[in-house]
């Protein structure tokens, strides 16, 4: 009987072929050696990392491929208008796939403990207010530290209740006011808060930490460190940037460096190159990733893992809304590169710890289900 | 635990419908900016948000009206259709 490849293997190989199409067509077009590298190494880094690394560590298959894709998608945008630049892209990618196997490591090493909490909690803290003090940081941690007040989070929660939880999350939320960045207030904010109704469910408790959030932002906004949410021109700009090459992208691409946008987002150069309609799709790749995330910490069987999966599902996922609603203009929210549509390493490398540490509680899931499995044979 | 998982899903219910939602608003913004007008789909886009005028064709100049060759003078309008943008779908 021949053995059927899965679902998922069959989707990084078309996922390749389409990356390899969209490298090597240009190449062939100019000649450009720098393709050439890019369509061989992209689509052999990307089959290489679903055949030794995930069966190594046992990566979940879904969440590594999605993400591997995304990274793909971030090299082809850039490919066509500055391969040096994608190059470039490649090593950050790399670098990121590193940082999921880290991730993926790390949970079986961590543990619900006050060592842990004060750790995380710690080094999070450290890195908002170290961004906080040293204005001209050449790199942004944010997303590091969202993660580690998560696991920090987590840990408090599985250990010492709801109440002891709050306390991080809550410095975390203004020291991030402090620096005028609202959506990752409100991404933090709304995941303490969701954390906490889902795993604590005293709604005593939950009130009453959104009544302390609802007054941190009341008095963000009283004290002037709530910008102005006007439409403003990189709004108008973002749409009709976003729509300009039509449905299914255009010859000619304008250059982005100069203009209003966001440097680090790389969905405007996709959407140049290749138009909304594979854009679109692209994007719609999320929400498999969400469901699976979820999925992930709903068969989690200890509680600091099922916490934790949920709160890397949410710091992930929430701020895909916000990003999108900002780069279509439709909310006035400051324009932030879509998850592992980046080119700022740090931020790359801490959404692909995110993934990696899903990938990690998926591996713990399924090395329980399989001692079950084993005792329950052990006992027939 | 039961309860923790029951949250669990419902968190994950909402997190699909905010995704959904959020794809639909950033394609009718998109089609409105590309010009093209989705009478029913224009109610979820907030009033702030207005596509570029030369984008619609739907509001491009009129079309003069017929006129009779022998006279030159304006003909009645012979269809019971409203000439109402509402049911011009497609801004043709």
């Amino acid at each position: 009987m021949s053995k059927k490849s899965s679902p998922r293997f069959r989707f990084v190989f078309a996922a390749a072929l389409l990356v390899l199409l969209a490298l090597l067509v240009p190449a062939l077009r100019e000649g450009d050696q720098r393709l050439y590298l890019l369509a061989a190494g992209v689509t052999g880094a990307m089959l290489l990392c679903m055949i030794i690394p995930a069966r190594l560590f046992s990566l979940d298959r879904l969440i590594l491929s999605i993400a591997l894709y995304l990274g793909a998608v971030g090299i082809i945008s850039l490919a066509t208008t500055n391969p040096d630049a994608a190059l470039m892209q490649l090593l950050r990618c790399s670098a990121g796939v590193v940082a999921l196997i880290i991730g993926a490591m790390v949970i079986r090493i961590i543990s619900p403990s006050m060592l842990t909490a004060g750790i995380s909690s710690f080094l999070g803290l450290l890195l908002l207010a170290g961004s906080l003090l040293v204005q001209d940081l050449p790199f942004p941690f944010t997303e590091a530290a969202l993660i580690l007040m998560v696991i920090s989070f987590s840990s408090l929660l599985s250990c010492y209740g709801g109440a002891a939880a709050l306390l991080p999350g809550i410095i975390g939320t203004v020291l991030l006011l402090l620096q005028g960045m609202t959506v990752e207030a409100s991404v933090l904010a709304l995941t303490v808060l969701l954390l906490l109704w889902a795993a604590d469910g005293k709604i005593g408790l939950v009130l009453a930490a959104l009544a302390v959030f609802a007054a941190i932002f009341f008095g963000a906004a009283h004290f002037g460190y709530l910008p102005a949410f006007i439409p403003g021109e990189e709004h108008a700009l973002s749409l009709s940037t976003l729509v300009s090459s039509g449905l299914f992208g255009s010859e000619t691409v304008t250059d982005l460096q100069n203009s209003a946008l966001p440097a680090s987002s790389l969905v405007y150069l996709l959407s140049e190159n290749y138009g909304l309609v594979f854009t679109g799709l692209t994007l719609f790749l999320y929400l498999p990733l969400m469901l699976r995330g979820t999925s992930v910490a709903g068969s989690a069987r200890a509680r600091f893992h099922a916490v934790l999966a949920l709160g890397c599902v949410l710091i992930f996922s929430l701020r895909i809304p916000a990003s999108l609603l900002s780069a279509f203009g439709v909310l006035p929210l400051p324009l932030n590169p879509l998850p592992l549509l980046t080119d700022s390493l740090p931020d790359l490398a801490a959404q692909m710890l995110t993934l990696g540490l899903l990938c990690g509680i998926s591996s713990v899931n399924e090395t329980n289900l399989a001692e079950d499995a084993h005792l329950a044979m052990l006992a027939k | 635990m039961k309860l923790m998982r029951s949250r669990f899903r419902l968190i994950s219910l909402l997190l699909t419908c905010v995704f959904l939602l959020t794809a639909v608003i950033c394609a009718v913004s998109a089609l409105k900016q590309a010009g093209i007008t989705l009478p029913a789909a224009q109610k979820l886009i907030p009033s702030s948000v207005s596509p570029s005028p030369e984008a619609s064709p739907a509001e491009e100049k009129p079309s003069p009206a017929p006129t009779d060759s022998a006279t030159g003078g304006i003909l009645p309008e012979e269809t019971d259709i409203p000439s109402d943008s509402e049911y011009n779908i497609y801004g043709l």
